[in-house]
């Protein structure tokens, strides 16, 4: 029986009369009452698509952020390693320890992964090289399987590999005659979901399927090993059939940031009691001995992540079709050229955040920031400034802030390369990291920033003064970090690309003109996430792809590929995994989206509460607890330089008094430490949870043994230099008692992982733990 | 009517200057303007003719179509930043109705009362006058609030989820 009104054509028998009695009666209520609905329909779907924009406005916000933050450090590091020698004169040669990588002279030789014992409990995959379909296979089948690669395999799979590497080109060129169809594969980002998914709907490669992976396997994911062990074996099968071409974070100092460093040392870690422990059971002891020495019992992670590290360096970093379609991660710039891109040796940028080294100039440290701080402060007062939305970039003026040459100034710069051109992306090296902290509450939010200068005590003889590289290596350099970070825009033009902190921003005329140089007709890159896996702009000439899909939370984005075949027509192919999110409607896959990115958001918050609460005290003259919404979001905007859309988010961050100001101690209400250290005062508190992520790198690099333990004496040396760098003022004896407060394991060290889960933020509304990026396990190809 | 010709024509009337800003209070201004550039994707300060619509929508609960979008486009002094924006629609701009008046309309074709309308009286309700919904947003709306097995709505649970989704969401 049919409930309510029913279609004229239908008979219900005694809803008929009801049917014309409403239709003949009240024909206009009729038509207001469905105007009314559908408007109001309409409304709520516009309403959902704009949270569901502004939710992935948050995430990229956050994310590049959290990039440019990654390169201050980085930056630092590599002043300090430029510049200065020792530390204090005497003790352990802190600086260099912390980023030259410890070469084994053992790993030269390259069969020593032969005298790697493989236990008979060993259930994985064995691979016999040179490899063969059924190696691969069986890697594809152990790896669903969830079963790890043994150490010895991997490392004789990169050994293979970067042999195989250093015989390519850095620009590979392949023809449709050959490959027939080209499959383009964009960022994967440890998704070994989405690779399994490509090659399901897609084939496995062959030589019928060609393919070309565009950069970044790694980082983020939980299962970039895999990623990158699958594509390595591929490429060691089907040479002709297999590029990969590296991407930004095929970068050893970008994988201790984002997650890569971390996976390989958790999967393939011996630890050193563990060889104390054979040695005392065994009978030969001797042998033992001299496989320590050989290092065969050692951390593999650690020799692993160094051949990483090499094989990263010695991707090729494009790749061309048919001379007509060029691939690249990130995208080009006004300098790039193909040719002299060809000629210079790519490995030798190991890492896009290691600098060149630095001219005679910017070794004057004083002189260097009181230009620094001239040069900020013309910055800050330029026209496009952050009150504009009509702009190309996101708040240039804000996020210059390390972008400023002070070659600008010297004498010493003669390379238009590096000149301070309005179009040149060597803005974007900074000269003189250290005086670059970060930022400080502002007298008044509209005044540029008062900037610290870093006070470094031990710094102040410079004891060797390294002489000026040739220009060469930086123009090499820049070819290859534009290629790798840079991104599309409307505008024409090229400018640095100030939100990423490396490369540039291109127009559609550098495209256009980049193009007809070299006589080609598209350029496909990645580097950037879309929510449909991929995206056209200027005018069709430049195509994004991005392969990782739901990349920031489930059901934020779909995957793609493409295709290419002889008439070299793009055809795009789209996926999405996770059987979970099909379940979902629109509104619920948006609001579990949007919940993630807040609570992301909100953390943000927290960790720069004594900035942000100056920035209201400052308005808030009589202490009423409140501010205006303007003044709200004008604070907030200039603390953490998001750009993002305050107002709408607001109902998500704070509570309003009743007479529409916004009561702003609630944006830190819902949050409290991982286990509070009682005697860690509320500033050195904030300044650990704001920068646990370095901190944590930090002591990663100084742990070489990577046992997650690290001496006091190391602590305190650690602490010194980040606050040195940060311009914080903490006070040793504060640093003392906080070392000592913490649980010893065993003589004088710090279980540091311990350390720093006290300063995780936990989010006291959570019934349960949320992962952003681990969501891989529940998988179904769609 | 052209809306734009309606608006042209009651500016004249009212001999409003060309500040609309004036209109509206400053925090208002802020609100749309935050709106405004959400529906920018691409930064640029303009918005395209997809971005039109769906910025109409959630601003104001204004129904334009396609057609009308193309015109008004064809008839904006230049193209369409955010003052223009405001200029052409500053007036159309409302609150939400509240959830009784939604429920009340629907109950217009619900006269017995039982909660509930048959999904394909809901289909020719809705796309067959007024503003017509095109099939893509019928198939829309019922994929969001699926109708149970015998091809009945709950319109007063969709109602519910709609208005109260979307508070819960602002809290």
């Amino acid at each position: 029986m049919g409930c309510g009104t029913s279609v004229a054509t239908e008979t219900q028998g005694k809803i008929v009369d009801t049917d014309d009695t409403v239709k003949t009666s009240n024909p206009a209520l009729t038509l207001k009452s469905a105007v009314l609905i559908q408007r109001w329909y309409r409304r709520y779907m516009a309403r959902l698509e704009m949270r569901r924009r502004y939710t992935w406005n948050i995430f990229q916000s956050i994310e590049y952020a959290g990039e440019q933050d990654q390169l201050q450090l980085s930056s630092f590091f590599s002043f300090m390693l430029d510049n200065f020698t020792q530390l204090n004169g005497s003790g352990p040669d802190l600086i260099s320890q912390l980023l030259d990588p410890v070469v084994d002279p053992w790993l030269d030789r390259e069969t020593c992964y032969n005298l790697i014992q493989i236990p008979e409990s060993y259930a994985g995959p064995r691979l016999s090289f040179p490899l063969s379909v059924s190696d691969t296979n069986a890697l594809l089948n152990a790896f669903k399987e969830q079963q790890t690669l043994h150490a010895r395999y991997v490392l004789q799979l990169l050994y293979e590999t970067k042999k195989l590497l250093k015989q390519m080109p850095n620009v590979i060129h392949l023809s449709t005659s050959y490959a027939k169809e080209i499959t383009i594969c964009g960022d994967l980002h440890g998704r070994l979901d989405d690779l399994l998914l490509i090659f399901y709907k897609n084939g496995l490669p062959s030589a019928e399927t060609s393919y070309v992976f565009n950069g970044d396997f790694v980082d983020r994911g939980k299962k970039s090993i895999e990623v990158v062990v699958l594509l390595f074996a591929y490429l060691l099968l089907y040479p002709d059939y297999m590029h990969l071409n590296r991407g930004n974070h095929e970068d050893h100092i970008m994988n201790l940031r984002y997650g890569f460093t971390k996976e390989v040392m958790q999967k393939y870690k011996v630890q050193a009691h563990v060889f104390i422990l054979l040695f005392l059971c065994s009978e030969a002891q001797s042998d033992l001995l001299s496989l320590w020495d050989c290092g065969c019992l050692q951390t593999h992670g650690r020799e692993i992540l160094q051949l990483f590290q090499d094989v990263f360096s010695l991707l090729p970093v494009a790749t061309v079709i048919d001379g007509k379609i060029l691939i690249v991660h990130g995208g080009i710039s006004d300098q790039t050229d193909l040719d002299f891109l060809s000629t210079i040796e790519r490995h030798k940028v190991k890492s896009a955040l290691r600098f060149p080294r630095h001219s005679l100039e910017q070794l004057d440290i004083s002189q260097s920031c009181r230009r620094m701080k001239r040069l900020r402060s013309t910055d800050s007062s330029r026209p496009s400034s952050s009150h504009s939305y009509s702009k190309g970039q996101r708040t240039p003026n804000q996020r210059k802030r390390r972008c400023r040459p002070s070659r600008q100034d010297s004498a010493a710069s003669t390379s238009s390369s590096s000149s301070s051109s309005s179009s040149s992306s060597s803005l974007c090296s900074p000269r003189t990291p250290s005086c670059l902290t970060p930022r400080q509450c502002p007298a008044s939010p509209s005044m540029p920033y008062a900037i610290n200068v870093l006070q470094v005590p031990f710094l102040d003889s410079a004891s060797s003064v390294p002489l000026p590289e040739p220009q060469q290596n930086e123009c090499e350099w820049k070819q290859i970090v534009d290629i790798l970070w840079s991104d599309p825009k409307t505008q024409e033009g090229c400018s640095p690309n100030t939100f990423r902190g490396g490369g540039c921003y291109f127009g559609p005329d550098v495209t256009q003109r980049l193009l007809l140089q070299h006589g080609l007709q598209l350029l496909i890159r990645s580097h950037e996430c879309k929510q449909e896996g991929y995206e056209l702009c200027h005018g069709g000439q430049v195509i994004t792809i991005f392969s990782a899909s739901n990349y920031y939370e489930e059901g934020s984005n779909r995957g793609a590929y493409i295709k290419v075949g002889r008439e070299l027509v793009p055809r795009f192919y789209q996926y999405q995994v996770s059987r979970t999110t099909r379940k979902l409607t629109l509104t619920q896959r948006v609001r579990a989206a949007e919940g993630s990115a807040l609570r992301a958001l909100k953390e943000k918050l927290f960790t720069h509460r004594s900035e942000l609460m100056s920035g209201f005290e400052q308005y808030d003259h009589n202490n009423t607890g409140s501010v205006s919404v303007s003044e709200w979001a004008l604070v907030l905007e200039t603390v953490l330089r998001l750009d993002l859309p305050w107002r709408t988010l607001r109902p998500h961050l704070a509570r309003l008094a009743p007479d529409g100001s916004v009561e702003y101690h609630s944006c830190f209400e819902d949050m409290v430490p991982g286990n509070p250290l009682t005697q860690v005062t509320p500033n050195l508190a904030e300044t650990l949870f704001r920068y646990r992520t370095d901190i944590e790198i930090i002591f990663n690099i100084i742990d070489k043994d990577h046992s997650g333990l690290i001496s006091i004496e190391e602590f305190r040396h650690t602490w010194r230099l980040f606050s040195a760098h940060l311009g914080v003022d903490i006070d040793d004896r504060a640093i003392d008692d906080l070392a000592r407060s913490i649980d010893f394991n065993k003589d004088g060290s710090i279980d540091f992982t311990e350390f720093l889960e006290a300063f995780r933020v936990v989010h006291k509304l959570d019934s349960k733990d949320q992962h952003l990026n681990g969501k891989t396990d529940r998988e179904k190809y769609s | 009517m052209h809306f734009l010709n309606h608006l042209t024509k009651k500016r004249t009337a009212e001999g409003a200057n060309s500040n609309v800003f004036s209109m509206f209070e400053q925090a208002q201004i802020q609100e749309f303007k935050e709106a405004f550039t959400i529906m920018d994707q691409n930064r640029d300060g303009f918005i395209d003719k997809n971005d039109l619509r769906d910025t109409f929508a959630a601003l104001g609960r204004l129904n334009v179509k396609q057609e009308e979008i193309d015109d008004m486009l064809k008839e904006a002094p230049g193209p369409v930043n955010f003052t223009v924006f405001l200029t052409m629609f500053g007036e159309k701009l409302k609150g939400a109705d509240p959830e009784e008046t939604i429920l009340n309309a629907f109950k217009v074709f619900d006269p017995e009362g039982k909660g509930v309308l048959r999904k394909d009286y809901v289909t020719q309700m809705l796309t067959t006058q007024a503003d017509r919904f095109s099939p893509e947003e019928m198939e829309q709306m019922f994929a969001a609030f699926p109708p149970d097995v015998a091809g009945n709505l709950d319109y007063k649970n969709l109602v519910h989820i709609i208005t109260h989704g979307e508070e819960k969401d602002q809290e």
